[in-house]
């Protein structure tokens, strides 16, 4: 191909030249260019290497459906890889170079694996490179095969998410999408209209045609004009329409304009558009079809309306010497329009007779045209050198051939096919339409076609629909490429066939047909026709592969949005965050909460911390910020009654003033969430859940209410970050506290141990609860939000001679492990019922029903197998490894190997005992206290005894003091 | 009391969004059924906005979040007025009113940015749901915000929860 730049056609602005580099040396285009054809105006014709046989590669097409030109711009960090060179706009300074070559794109060393592609069809990997393994060779062939290289920086760059309500959503700005427009906006809809492409009018840009009466240039200039003042008008350019889904939601890429502003570190590259709309119309237009010949993926074959663009919009001539091969009208439009511009056409083969070669008398004019001749094969390997016609008889086989014709283009024209992705997408059915051999949309739908998209051409002609010419007993079907950018041939359609994955769906699998990605936007039905054939059928019986989103590449930052970094999901700060940091916290993140893990002081491991604080909590006191525990209030006349029901225990005989602990469970019997439970007056109970559950708790709570029981009085407010809670743990507590001058009285014979009192602290509302998660005298004080520091500072003032030091959740994690206390996820799992835990005393005996009573009188719940709550302590003191697993000499029945009796679910060096303490579920566990299992954990293995839970005061005598 | 602007980490104002100080925020739940809303005094409950709408009650607004659910905000005096008034018809057996003053954070968007910020971390559709005197409790980005519009033109008000003001804060961030 020997393209070159046209005086004055195009409508680029070539008063605005740019310098850009491309497989490491300077060009020159314009602004208006793109990557491809600026290339193809400097006469560059290999623009990429082939999947798997690293062929050389020119353009095929203009736009979105080229599948060849794969590139990658930009290095480092801002390096993208896999973009199509006809959607790389050109800017000042661009780098790029082609994927998948070494060292360039014009001495690939790697083409010699041509040479062997009798070797490697398609799937030679489930038959080939099987012994000694497969993984001895799929690195090598990973690096021989494939597309560019991912950036191993983090993009720097950002995506925004953006949401729109419209009326009239109008995908494409073509002629038939612009009419569209108009229409929809002076009916007084609100529209948007979307266009992939910077400008609008898509093949008609820069055409020397009319539209009722007016040049095709103004009329698109006039229409955008009244788009852009219509108050309820607006298009989006740049954006492609990447998925339709249901209730008329669409999922559209913008993409930001490349010569924009710079930005500085890191700029906006796109935004995706959540659009919902009353009514969508897919205005995509058609992509035309390629031939199958031997060498149709030689540089220099091309798509004769993608020479048209080039010629029109881009003033690029794709050659000097041209051949011209269809099966339908429109492809004259390329002949004349290049020959006007300076080009010699030097032959047109048309694939029908004359009887249906619409512009024959006027082509004869200008140019031979040989009608019932299709090319056979294209001569040349890094460019077309000229092109072996074939006579076709009346069945559309060859016939006989005919001399060879020089030239270094052949344009080619095997149909259209129209846009239907987005159709598909939301399950719209298709339709095979003979006149033109392609899939149409059935309307009505969901979705409205129209113009080219919707199957209707007014300038095609008679078609006749040829695939592929072969000589009898030929080897054209070897290099005769039917998906050009996954290097399948018809040979590879053929060997799928024969090997009988008859079906569309498996042919794509097998063969790779149509997974590049293009998505086959070329190949899709030039493959299925191949494959009729081959099995005797029509396209129509062989239907089509199933399109889905996105329809085209889109980069995976656009989905992620604003979910990066520290906005990649809601992470919650404690009232007092500023103290602990202040403090030196150590700040984790515990379920979307940044908590503090332990505070470190001088140059303390984390070790060293936490048993500090453990031994803090154990002798003096310890504060620690539990604002993030779920607090759900519950209030109403049947507050008490709608407790009962929720929960296995008894809520409505509590007394006022007092707390108790309790387990919600599911449907299932099994633990949802733990809490304490307390009663503030006569209609009203405050229940606690745990930090991570609170927002699923209170959603279970109404679900109930709402949905089983709608007839009691009761309401229930979530008021987890209303109050702020500090809980103050171990000996010094109560006196701590005492100082504080609360309204309550703390002492030991008016608070005692599950209790709760309101009243007021540092002039504002107050709530204490005396409850413990430790093992010691704890009284958790809750406090308008806002106050918390205040309160915080105050207590670390007030303590601090006492030896009060904040603690971590590490602590409090190792704290209640000796103290055998549970922790929902550990010691739980999605079975784990209350008798696992050895809390059958929660479950009441007496009440008529409650949420999973039933589900624990199953027989599954009621063996005397099950795995239960105990405390492991390992013979040598060390800590068992969390997930170890209890083995014992039975097989296991089912997998074999040792059979598994349970598993180590919490451990810790006990800073408290001097020595490791865990906890585990066991196998009838509470009947083998004293025995002396097995651990294991990978290739460790070590003895241990079975006992119960709890090993530091195990009657509660401290924390009841 | 504690500025929760220093203690929750949110800026006093970014290019999206001010926050907006000294407000006292109630919330008055009362139980769903008819019977207890009747009993609850025609006085009290005459002319409540319909659900997710919002009153001007002199000076402070009472905004409808869900069923039998209001957000009352205003000036502390002027809510507080309010407040009054209400409660004196509300049976206490049956309506409970919760003082999150301390509890609340309430920004105040620029109207210049309004539309870029909405659209980019809400789905509702703006034009219907945050009309003048229209109020939403929707996501925004990926937590719960309520949404408050006073009179056309008016900033729009955004209530959010306090240990969500930091993130909140990285997305109107993301904004400028």
């Amino acid at each position: 191909m020997t393209g070159w730049r046209h005086s004055s056609l195009g409508i680029i602005d070539r008063s605005r030249p740019i310098s850009f580099r491309w497989e490491g040396r300077s060009y020159r285009g314009f602004r208006g260019d793109t990557l491809a054809s600026a290339l193809l105006a400097n006469g560059v014709s290999i623009v990429g290497r082939s999947f798997k046989h690293h062929r050389p590669r020119g353009l095929l097409a203009a736009g979105l459906e080229e599948p060849s030109a794969i590139v990658q711009t930009g290095a480092g960090a801002k390096s993208l890889p896999n973009l199509r060179a006809t959607e790389v706009d050109l800017v000042e300074g661009l780098e790029a170079h082609a994927v998948n070559a070494w060292p360039s794109v014009s001495t690939d060393v790697f083409a010699s694996l041509g040479l062997m592609k009798r070797f490697i069809p398609a799937a030679f990997y489930y038959k080939t490179f099987m012994w000694p393994g497969w993984e001895l060779f799929e690195p090598w062939i990973r690096r021989l095969a494939g597309l560019g290289q991912a950036p191993d920086q983090p993009d720097p760059d950002t995506y925004e998410h953006a949401h729109e309500h419209v009326d009239t959503l109008i995908i494409g700005a073509g002629v038939a999408g612009l009419q569209a427009a108009l229409a929809s906006i002076r009916s007084g809809a609100a529209t948007l209209l979307i266009e992939h492409d910077a400008v609008a009018g898509g093949r008609a840009l820069g055409a020397e045609q009319s539209l009722s009466g007016t040049p095709v240039g103004s009329w698109i200039a006039e229409a955008l004009a009244e788009i852009d003042a219509a108050p309820h008008g607006r298009r989006l350019m740049r954006s492609t329409a990447i998925g339709l889904y249901d209730h008329g939601l669409a999922a559209i890429y913008e993409r930001s304009d490349p010569a924009g502003p710079p930005g500085a570190q890191g700029s906006l590259r796109g935004r995706l558009w959540k659009i919902r709309a009353r009514r969508i119309i897919v205005a995509a237009g058609a992509i035309e079809r390629p031939l199958v010949f031997s060498g149709n993926d030689c540089p220099g074959v091309m798509l004769a309306s993608a020479a048209e663009t080039y010629l029109h919009r881009y003033g690029v001539v794709s050659g000097r010497r041209i051949v011209l091969a269809a099966n339908n009208d429109r492809a004259y439009r390329a002949a004349f329009a290049l020959n006007d511009a300076g080009a010699e056409i030097v032959a047109v083969l048309d694939a029908r007779p004359e009887a249906d070669i619409g512009l024959l008398e006027i082509a004869r004019e200008r140019f031979p045209v040989h009608p019932e001749t299709l090319p056979l094969r294209v001569e040349g390997r890094d460019r077309v050198r000229a092109v072996r016609p074939a006579r076709l008889d009346g069945s559309g086989a060859m016939a006989s051939l005919s001399e060879e014709i020089a030239c270094d283009t052949v344009l080619v024209s095997g149909g259209w096919t129209p846009s239907v992705h987005l159709h598909s997408h939301l399950g719209g059915r298709l339709r095979w339409d003979d006149m033109i051999s392609s899939f149409v949309p059935v309307q009505p739908s969901d979705v409205l076609s129209v113009g080219e998209a919707a199957g209707e051409f007014a300038d095609l002609g008679r078609i006749r629909p040829i695939v592929c010419v072969e000589t009898p007993g030929g080897r054209e079907e070897e290099t005769a490429f039917v998906d050009l950018q996954n290097d399948v041939t018809l040979l590879d359609v053929r060997l799928a066939v024969r090997e009988n994955f008859r079906s569309v769906e498996h042919l794509k699998r097998y063969t790779t047909l149509g997974m590049a990605t293009d998505q086959g936007k070329t190949s899709n039905i030039n493959g299925l026709a191949i494959l009729a054939a081959e099995l005797g059928r029509t396209p129509a019986e062989v239907g089509v592969t199933r399109f889905r989103p996105p329809y085209h590449p889109t980069p995976i930052g656009a989905f992620a949005g604003h979910r990066i970094g520290d906005t990649l999901r809601p992470r919650r700060r404690l009232a007092a965050d500023a103290a602990h940091a202040r403090m030196g916290a150590r700040m984790e993140d515990y379920g979307h909460w940044s908590r503090p893990a332990f505070y470190p002081q001088a140059r303390e491991t984390e070790r060293e911390a936490v048993h500090r604080e453990v031994c803090a909590v154990r002798t003096a006191a310890g504060l620690f910020d539990a604002s993030s525990l779920g607090k759900i209030e519950v209030i109403g006349p049947d507050a008490g009654l709608f407790l009962d029901r929720i929960y296995p225990g008894s809520m409505a005989a509590m007394k006022p003033g007092r707390c108790k602990y309790a387990v919600m469970l599911s449907e299932h019997g099994t633990i949802l969430d733990d809490g304490v439970v307390a009663r503030l007056d006569a209609d009203r109970f405050l229940v606690g859940a745990t930090s991570g559950n609170a927002e699923k708790v209170a959603a279970h709570l109404e679900d109930w209410l709402q949905c089983e029981w709608p007839e009691l009085r009761v309401m229930t407010i979530d008021v987890t970050t209303d109050w702020a809670v500090m809980t103050i743990s171990g000996p010094k507590a109560r006196l701590i506290l005492a100082q504080l001058g609360a309204s309550i009285d703390v002492s030991r014979e008016a608070f005692p141990h599950l209790s709760v009192r309101e009243g007021s602290l540092l002039g504002v509302p107050c709530r204490i609860q005396r409850v413990s998660f430790t093992g010691e005298v704890s009284f958790e004080i809750s406090i308008p939000w806002a106050y918390a520091e205040d309160l915080h500072s105050r207590l670390m003032a007030s303590g601090a001679s006492l030896g009060l030091i904040p603690v971590g959740i590490e602590a409090i994690m190792t704290l209640r492990i000796e103290k055998g206390f549970i922790h929902l996820g550990s010691e739980t799992d999605g079975v784990t019922l209350p008798d696992d835990l050895g809390l059958s005393g929660l479950v009441s005996r007496r009440k008529a029903d409650f949420v999973g009573k039933r589900s624990l009188s199953r027989p599954e719940a009621l063996r005397q197998d099950r795995r239960q709550l105990v405390g492991l302590e390992a013979l040598d003191g060390s800590a068992p490894p969390i997930g170890a697993h209890v083995v014992s000499d039975r097989p296991d029945s089912l997998r074999g190997g040792a059979h598994s009796e349970g598993w180590v679910t919490s451990s810790i060096l006990s800073p408290t005992l001097s020595r490791g303490i865990a906890l585990g579920l066991v196998e009838a566990g509470r009947s083998r206290h004293g025995e002396i299992v097995i651990l294991r954990d990978g290739n460790r293995v070590l003895k241990a005894r079975i006992t119960p839970p709890g090993a530091y005061d195990p009657s509660g005598e401290r924390m009841h003091d | 009391m504690i500025d929760l602007a220093l203690s929750s980490d949110f800026p006093r104002s970014c290019r999206a969004a001010a926050m907006v100080d000294g407000l006292g925020i109630f919330r008055i739940r009362h139980l769903p059924s008819g019977p207890s809303l009747r009993r609850s005094g025609p006085e009290a409950l005459a002319g409540l906005p319909d659900c997710l709408g919002v009153q001007d009650r002199g000076g402070a607004w009472l905004a409808s979040v869900a069923p039998s659910d209001w957000l009352l905000l205003g000036p502390a005096s002027s809510a507080r007025s309010c407040l009054d008034r209400l409660g004196s018809g509300l049976d206490p057996a049956l309506a409970r009113v919760f003082d999150i003053s301390a509890s609340r954070i309430v920004l105040e968007l620029d109207p210049e940015r309004e539309e870029r910020v909405l659209s980019a971390y809400t789905s509702l559709p703006r034009e219907q749901a945050l009309s003048a005197w229209r109020c939403a409790p929707t996501r925004f980005g990926d937590c719960l915000v309520t949404f408050i519009r006073r009179q056309a033109g008016s900033g729009i008000l955004m209530v959010l929860d306090p240990s969500l003001a930091s993130y909140v804060a990285s997305l109107l961030k993301r904004m400028d």
